[in-house]
């Protein structure tokens, strides 16, 4: 027996893979990183013409980290047995989150303080994540950061940690919830611009002239509509920037500039760790946004952060988007409507000071008959000895 | 006008079409010669491209006062005249609601006075309890969000119409051909189109009844039902009609109609109208710290 070639060999593992996949419930989806190409599936195209991106897409699945592990350096992708052993132990453990952001929040629950356990990122806003079954792609990628080829988010610039810095110095002296300025931009129910490539799901629109990504996320339905006419930018800063987009090939390439400056929370908004969820300072980002469609059920996406005031270099992750079926609820989230843990949190600040400010009253309270008596004492003597 | 409209729609269903034209245009010139065109009546508004429907697509803006109040109303001061003086005064106009009266119950037409009263008041422990939701950056809900004073945006497609509001960044989503049942209330309701002819026919139902209908405490109550029609009547008009059922609240349905104007400046876009942080002192200004304020 001779070695097969290797592309046989990877199609007979994931048919492999497949029937472990089937039988643990998890669908495998169709391979990305250029799958659709050599089949005979043909991009379907809206009726004027464009290629037609539109349904309920997320994430999927791949298995893969943000950010590559240090010992596989500047590997790029995984042998077929490693493939294989990864999606072998994905049928057995617990799905590890993808985003380095999630999994940071995840370390944060665990750590903290005996009052807060319980507290962080679970409580009622458990009910808004979904938990069914995601659709699984099996990838060999070693990380979604393909751009630089260490496949890390390149280091911060001394710039942008020094502003970090400075937050943290004007915040010394206030409490969690001072104002809603000490609470993040979420919890404000304001969606930063980053919301727009991390939402959990999205509806593509195209209408002549215009396609429209409408993000599902926790705090927004907001829909980013992305003229296609090379109509020229105004260059009015906005939360989800200007966006103005067009067709390389198949390819829906989306360039988005003019972000608002405050996206990132502004002078003294707290953070545990100043890395989550810091998209950057917003007034220099360009975000650049590709979508193709590689079979009916799978849009290669990628969106490259180029913000020469926060990090040192452009970075840029590759992430397959999996269609939903048309029932997948996208619903209103009003969430500013229903913001009754702001209410909270400001009402619990305030309570938190009048008690310690009567604390403080009973103590000096506490204190007063004995000054009384001290000043009975030395009168007395005054009386008695002083003349 | 209207009446005119409806002998047109009826000739439609039955006549042929030519036939239809001209007696419309005949129609036309014997009622008033100067006006010309009427919009809807021999307009044929281009098509979607891959469907046999009136293409919509645009961004439009109302121009009423129907904001401040749906019904007719004179001019009125603005809330804080002795801080903003002129700024923020209430237009008068004729108002958009048929024959001017809407047909209260008479312990709901006590409630809408008491919204009036309490529109600006704030109780942060209670934020639903009183005051107008707009003036608090929430969902305007359904018809409000299609008369605010601000421009939206119509993307349709072949299977799906999305409007984008500029205010609070809302949006709603019209199903044309995936009709079902709300799976839940909200403020801008669930909407199932439909096709009558040139006319885009959309059901609104599911609204969580928190919604006002303008600034001077007009309402309806969860069981709200709007019926709303689209018509485009020129290149530049959409005439709009929705008539308004709750049989909590009023006594029979009601209508309301205006014009819906396409924005024509080269340069028109939908920008930010993103107001939550402009409300937050309005809001949660009574639980900051006392140092801090």
């Amino acid at each position: 027996m001779t070695e097969q070639p290797r592309p046989c060999t990877v199609g007979l593992l994931l048919t492999v893979f497949t029937v472990v996949l089937l039988g643990s419930g998890v669908i495998l989806a169709q391979s990305s990183s250029g799958s659709g190409q050599g089949n005979n599936w043909m991009a379907p195209r809206t009726a004027w013409g464009d290629p037609d991106l539109q349904g309920k897409w997320t994430f999927a699945t791949t298995g893969t980290p943000m950010e590559r592990p240090n010992e596989l350096g500047d590997r790029e992708f995984l042998t077929p047995e490693e493939v294989a052993a990864k999606v072998e132990a994905a049928g057995n453990a617990e799905a590890v989150p993808e985003d380095p952001e999630e999994a940071r929040d995840e370390t944060l629950a665990a750590d903290a303080r005996p009052t807060e356990q319980g507290i962080f990122g679970q409580e009622y806003n458990r009910f808004w994540v979904i938990e069914t079954e995601r659709n699984a792609t099996a990838w060999n990628r070693t990380s979604l950061v393909i751009e630089p080829p260490n496949g890390k988010i390149p280091p911060l610039t001394l710039a942008a940690v020094e502003r970090l810095e400075q937050r943290e110095s004007a915040r010394a002296h206030r409490g969690e919830a001072d104002t809603w300025e000490d609470r993040n931009l979420a919890e404000r129910c304001i969606s930063p611009g980053r919301i727009r490539f991390t939402a959990s799901g999205r509806e593509i629109l195209q209408a002549p002239g215009f396609v429209v990504i409408r993000l599902d996320a926790l705090n927004t339905n907001e829909p980013v509509i992305v003229p296609l006419d090379g109509q020229p930018r105004l260059g009015i800063r906005r939360w989800m920037g200007e966006s103005r987009g067009h067709w390389e090939g198949n390819t829906l390439v989306i360039e988005t500039t003019n972000f608002l400056g405050r996206q990132d929370g502004g002078p003294v908004m707290p953070k545990r760790s100043p890395l989550i969820r810091y998209l950057g300072s917003g007034e220099g980002l360009t975000l650049y946004e590709r979508f193709t469609r590689v079979g009916p059920n799978t849009i290669e996406y990628s969106y490259t952060v180029e913000d020469p005031m926060v990090y040192v270099t452009p970075y840029t992750v590759l992430r397959p988007l999996t269609k939903e079926a048309d029932d997948y609820l996208m619903p209103e989230s009003a969430c500013h409507e229903g913001n009754y843990g702001i209410v909270g949190q400001l009402s619990a600040a305030r309570v938190d000071e009048t008690y310690a400010i009567n604390a403080a009253r009973e103590e000096a309270a506490s204190r007063q008959s004995q000054l009384q008596e001290m000043k009975q004492r030395a009168q007395e003597w005054q009386r008695t000895q002083g003349r | 006008m209207v009446l005119k409209l409806k002998i047109c729609a009826g000739q439609r269903r039955r006549g042929s079409i030519p036939s239809l034209l001209i007696l419309t245009f005949a129609v036309s010139l014997l009622a008033n010669p100067a006006e010309g065109q009427q919009p809807g009546e021999s307009y044929q508004a281009p098509r979607l491209p891959g469907t046999q429907n009136p293409n919509l697509n645009g961004i439009w803006q109302a121009l009423t006062t129907a904001n401040w109040d749906i019904l007719g109303d004179t001019s009125q001061p603005a809330p804080f005249p002795e801080l903003i003086g002129a700024w923020g005064v209430q237009p008068s106009g004729p108002g958009i609601v048929e024959g001017n009266e809407i047909p209260y119950r008479p312990e709901a037409l006590a409630k809408k006075r008491a919204n009036f009263e309490n529109r600006l008041t704030i109780d942060p422990q209670n934020i639903h309890e009183s005051g107008d939701p707009e003036a608090k950056c929430f969902l305007p809900g359904v018809p409000r969000a299609m008369y605010q004073p601000y421009p939206f945006q119509i993307l349709h497609t072949s299977e799906k119409i999305l409007m984008a509001f500029e205010f609070a960044s809302a949006s709603r989503v019209i199903e044309l051909t995936n009709h079902e049942e709300a799976p839940v209330t909200n403020w801008m309701g669930w909407s199932n189109g439909s096709w009558d002819q040139d006319t885009l026919v959309v059901d609104v139902t599911a609204f969580n009844g928190l919604a006002w209908l303008d600034r001077s405490g007009n309402f309806a109550g969860e069981n709200l039902h709007v019926v709303e029609r689209y018509t485009l009547s020129s290149p530049y008009h959409i005439q709009y009609e929705a008539t308004i059922e709750d049989p909590d609240t009023f006594t029979r349905p009601w209508t309301i109609s205006f014009p819906l104007y396409r924005r024509m400046e080269e340069n028109v876009e939908l920008l930010d109208m993103k107001c939550v942080e402009f409300t937050e002192d309005y809001l949660y200004g009574t639980l900051t710290k006392e140092t801090s304020r």
